[in-house]
């Protein structure tokens, strides 16, 4: 059902800031992109070209090079993605540079990713130096995905699920997978085929064949083979009105308490779990154990008794409740310490119709699907400040979230 | 709490994220029992007076639940770990409204979630790297007094 009744509902309520929860971190700034570690980052309708907008997704230009060269292209429109690890490039947009394949005993390397809805992206690996254009930043050596590049083939059979084979159907020029972890298999080994959403492949003949890839073969999150400002990221846009934008402007900053303008401050550290990345929440006095931050996800994704918009509506699988509703979660990391996490879930009908540019909203819900996890997407980050760490199996410490209004 | 016993029927060491043999969604009591005998994983059984879930897990970390009725039939599947199961596997004589369902969708940007539902079936996936999970069940299956929040 249309709730059209409501349509002030969302448009008119309150502040842009999400309810002001801030995670106990106080008051925090934006810092302002340049050297040496901050990049600009901003939320708009996506690359040229596709059927439909980018909605809630953040991008960043990456500059990718030919090892040790200024052989370079500069890719824009690469999405920001806290839930996943590794650098991946459409191949077909990386057209002016050429850069080095992957290869073990000679034979091309090739990998497979299967993504939560179904679809998987599947290409030749290569090398590159990676440095991010505002700040300088920059990792060398990177293993790098090329999306769709001939030199790996059709995906092999078990390779399911829809190919993101265009940036049509991906929706963005690449992702920069900047997640909690420092590789996109596994922790502590070898990557063996068929154990992960991450699968390797060698590539001697097509389709390519199975292939168990080492650590040192594996996409690595490119935060860790930075120099410096390497142990993690933090995502920071400005709040936005409740109506939504058409587009806002933020920051990506590379490393936490490395520099004078990344200090954690008084944010609650929330400790994750080390092989789920997972931490506590709790939400209408019910505990969801599955909880996580993840500027991959574009709603906040909760489970509670709001109906979901109609199928067919501008606002299908999103929440569309008859008025806009205050959510007050709590999220507790795994050593006890917690946060509030305070957010509005408006009708997202009614946020789409009412303003059908924008890209950018602070309340769109979604149902969780499983009765277990809440997922704060980037819904959640507008206003905030919040940290994503990488583990560090060296020191024995695992990931946490972190957040602070700004 | 509805669950009254737990059974653990085999514990045989682990295959690959898509080996086990699952009783698909729709399928008979039978057909768990038949797959049981050529899984590669550990399966674990709770059951109360309506339903019975078997548990199968791999060392992979990949854990399954099937929900098998009353009147025997497996009316829901979930999943949990650091992958996806083969869904031709554990959706069954579904899959195949499932993929046309999912084929006619409008490409969707957020690569993190979906949802898919026919007249006869709701899928739901989540995940992140190392990190996913979902449930799949037929409405039409589903006992009397079953709550979604149950299948987990």
């Amino acid at each position: 059902m249309l709730l059209a009744a409501c349509g002030g509902g969302g448009s008119s309520s309150n502040n842009g800031g999400g309810g002001g929860g801030g995670g106990g971190g106080g008051n925090q700034t934006i810092a302002a992109p340049g050297p040496p570690n901050v990049e600009s980052l901003v939320v708009d309708a996506g690359p040229a070209g596709l059927p439909a907008p980018a909605v809630n997704t953040a991008f960043v230009s990456v500059e990718v090079c030919i090892p040790q060269s200024a052989t370079c292209q500069t890719i824009d429109h690469v999405e920001v993605d806290t839930g996943s690890i590794g650098l991946r490039l459409l191949s077909s947009v990386v057209n002016t540079v050429t850069l080095p394949p992957l290869t073990a005993g000679g034979d091309q390397l090739a990998e497979c990713l299967q993504f939560a809805d179904n679809t998987e992206v599947y290409g030749a690996l290569a090398t590159a130096d990676v440095v991010m254009p505002v700040s300088g930043e920059k990792a060398s050596g990177v293993i790098v995905q090329l999306i769709g590049a001939a030199s790996a083939g059709n995906p092999p059979a078990a390779c399911t699920g829809t190919a993101n084979n265009t940036v049509a159907l991906f929706g963005a020029n690449g992702i920069l997978g900047v997640g909690p972890f420092i590789n996109d298999c596994n922790t502590n080994g070898n990557c063996a085929p068929g154990t992960q959403s991450a699968n390797y492949y060698s590539c001697a003949t097509t389709p390519c064949s199975p292939f168990t890839a080492t650590l040192a073969q594996q996409l690595q999150n490119p935060v860790i083979l930075l120099p410096k400002d390497n142990n993690g990221v933090i995502l920071e846009l400005p709040a936005v009105a409740a109506a939504g934008v058409t587009s806002v402007s933020g920051s990506l900053v590379f490393g936490i308490g490395t520099e004078t303008n990344n200090a954690l401050g008084s944010a609650a550290q929330l400790l994750a779990d080390a092989n789920s990345g997972e931490i506590n929440a709790s939400l209408n006095g019910t505990a969801y154990p599955n909880s996580y931050l993840d500027s991959g996800s574009n709603a906040n994704f909760l489970n509670s008794s709001l109906p979901t918009c109609a199928a067919n509506t501008a606002g299908a699988n999103f929440l569309c409740p008859a008025a806009t509703t205050d959510e007050n979660a709590t999220l507790e990391g795994t050593t006890g310490v917690m946060a509030a996490a305070d957010f509005q879930v408006a009708n997202a009908d009614t946020l789409f119709n009412a303003n059908p540019n924008a890209t950018a909203f602070n309340s769109l819900g979604a149902p969780a699907f499983g009765a277990t996890t809440l997922d704060l997407g980037l819904a959640f980050f507008y206003g905030r400040n919040v940290y994503t760490s990488i583990e560090d199996p060296n020191l024995g410490s695992t990931p946490y979230f972190a957040y602070a209004s700004n | 709490m509805k669950l009254i016993r737990i059974v653990v029927c085999a514990a045989i060491a682990a295959g690959g994220i898509s080996a086990p043999a699952l009783a698909a969604l729709g399928g008979d009591a039978s057909s768990v029992e038949r797959d049981r005998a050529s899984l590669r994983g550990t399966v674990r059984m709770t059951a109360s007076t309506e339903y019975t879930v078997h548990e199968i897990g791999t060392a992979s970390g990949l854990v399954v639940h099937e929900y098998v009725s009353a009147d025997g039939k497996v009316f829901a599947v979930s999943w949990r770990g650091p992958g996806i199961p083969d869904l031709q596997q554990v959706l069954g004589s579904y899959y195949a409204q499932f993929a046309q369902a999912r084929a006619a969708m409008a490409p969707q940007y957020d690569h993190h979630h979906l949802v898919v539902r026919t007249p006869e079936l709701v899928v739901q996936s989540r995940g992140r790297t190392r990190d996913f999970s979902g449930r799949a069940w037929a409405p039409a299956l589903l006992p009397p007094d079953f709550s979604l929040n149950d299948l987990q």
